[in-house]
């Protein structure tokens, strides 16, 4: 046997064990639901990671206290291949009528120099005062500091849609949510 | 079958075993070091963000009183009283921590309607306000004008604490006159990567000092 016949079975066993190992090691180009591969996940993670300590990191962490609002949305979008390109979206909707929406939409590659970071505001709701407790009367003489809960269904339609507006092609594949933590650290999480 | 042939048979099932042992723990190995599944700290600061709340007082439900509103100065205005009948020149500084001013609205104290803007000494500044007031019944009327400046990328301060930001004027005609100075809001901004102080160390400050005043 068997010299022959040791050898006709290792060579396939072989080739069996190696491409376990590359598909489930390297990932290959198998994607997940998002559309991202493993190594388009383990990019967007390191380049969010660059911001770490950063005035970009400080900033996620100001504009969600002075918004009272934990972000609506963040989201990571896989924009180029070549070279590596991600677009990251993140979007408060204030807690009261007098702060503004808020969005930061951030360019990131591997190139730290060509990273960009675009601030953007609108106001909410239309100025005014602060809504009389009927709830149909603005005094005009006064700040407004209604919660922007109370404006009803309405508002909050218009909320979905200003945060969809903003984005703009964000909520496409390939890409993934993302998460802002206390540090103002941002967290690539994984898609169902 | 001899024993002979019967050892063969074991090694090769042996062999092969150990060849897809070996390919398993490859691809766990890698895939743990690669594939993002790596352990994650997830508390403390590493936790998800949030935000802790002033309590609302409400009476069955309803919203006794709304609490008070935050307050974000990303930039100061100083105002200047020209020749003229109404006529001034508010002049509008970079005093954030966030980076360049991209645009900015302007908002003339309660009560003061801007009739026109006469000049900006940087980017595009006009009235801008409600429209549509009943509508479409009354298009052109502006309701709460206010000045919207766009495209005036005023520079960040080299220390919050300098107020060396970017600056520009604006000159207008308000239809009564100005008891205060407004409110400028800050409508766009490109964050700078490293992050802005909010006070000098020794060395910076020692450098900072003019001349002759040490």
């Amino acid at each position: 046997m068997s010299g022959r016949r040791i050898g006709t079975l290792a060579v396939p066993a072989l080739f069996v064990a190696v491409a376990l190992g590359l598909l489930a090691g390297c990932g290959g180009d198998a994607v997940d639901s998002g559309g991202l591969t493993a190594g388009d996940r383990k990019a967007a993670q390191t380049a969010m990671d660059a911001l770490q300590k950063s005035n970009v990191a400080i900033q996620l962490v100001n504009i969600t206290d002075t918004v009272q609002s934990v972000p609506a949305a963040c989201r990571v979008h896989l924009t180029s291949n070549e070279p590596r390109t991600f677009k990251v979206y993140v979007f408060w909707v204030p807690w009261l009528g007098s702060q503004p929406y808020t969005w930061l939409d951030m360019t990131l590659t591997k190139d730290v120099t060509k990273d960009a970071f675009h601030l953007g505001t609108a106001k909410p709701v239309l100025p005014g005062g602060r809504l009389d407790p009927n709830g149909r009367d603005v005094n005009p003489w006064t700040v407004d500091t209604t919660l922007l809960s109370r404006y009803g269904p309405a508002q909050a339609r218009k909320n979905r849609e200003v945060l969809r507006a903003r984005g703009g092609d964000v909520f496409s594949k390939p890409g993934a949510g993302c998460q802002v933590l206390r540090n103002g650290s941002l967290r690539l999480l994984p898609n169902a | 079958m001899g024993p002979g042939r019967a050892h063969s048979k074991l090694a090769i099932a042996l062999g092969v075993l150990a060849l897809v042992a070996v390919g398993a723990v490859t691809a766990v190995v890698v895939a743990a070091r690669g594939g993002g599944t790596s352990k994650v700290a997830t508390t403390g600061e590493f936790a998800p963000i949030s935000v802790s709340r002033p309590v609302v007082p409400t009476l069955a439900g309803a919203v006794v009183q709304d609490p008070e509103s935050g307050v974000t100065n990303h930039l100061s205005t100083m105002i200047l009283q020209l020749p003229g009948v109404h006529r001034y020149r508010i002049t509008i500084t970079n005093t954030s921590n966030l980076g360049f001013i991209n645009s900015f609205e302007w908002y003339p104290p309660i009560g003061v309607r801007i009739m026109r803007v006469t000049g900006s000494s940087a980017g595009d500044c006009a009235l801008s306000g409600l429209t549509g007031f009943g509508g479409n019944q009354f298009k052109t009327v502006l309701l709460h004008p206010n000045i919207t400046c766009t495209k005036v990328n005023l520079k960040p301060p080299s220390c919050t604490c300098l107020g060396d930001g970017g600056s520009m004027s604006i000159s207008f005609v308000a239809d009564r006159e100005m008891p205060a100075v407004g409110a400028a809001r800050m409508i766009s901004a490109t964050l700078v990567r490293e992050p802005i102080p909010s006070y000098l160390t020794a060395g910076a400050a020692s450098q900072q000092l003019p001349e002759g005043h040490g």
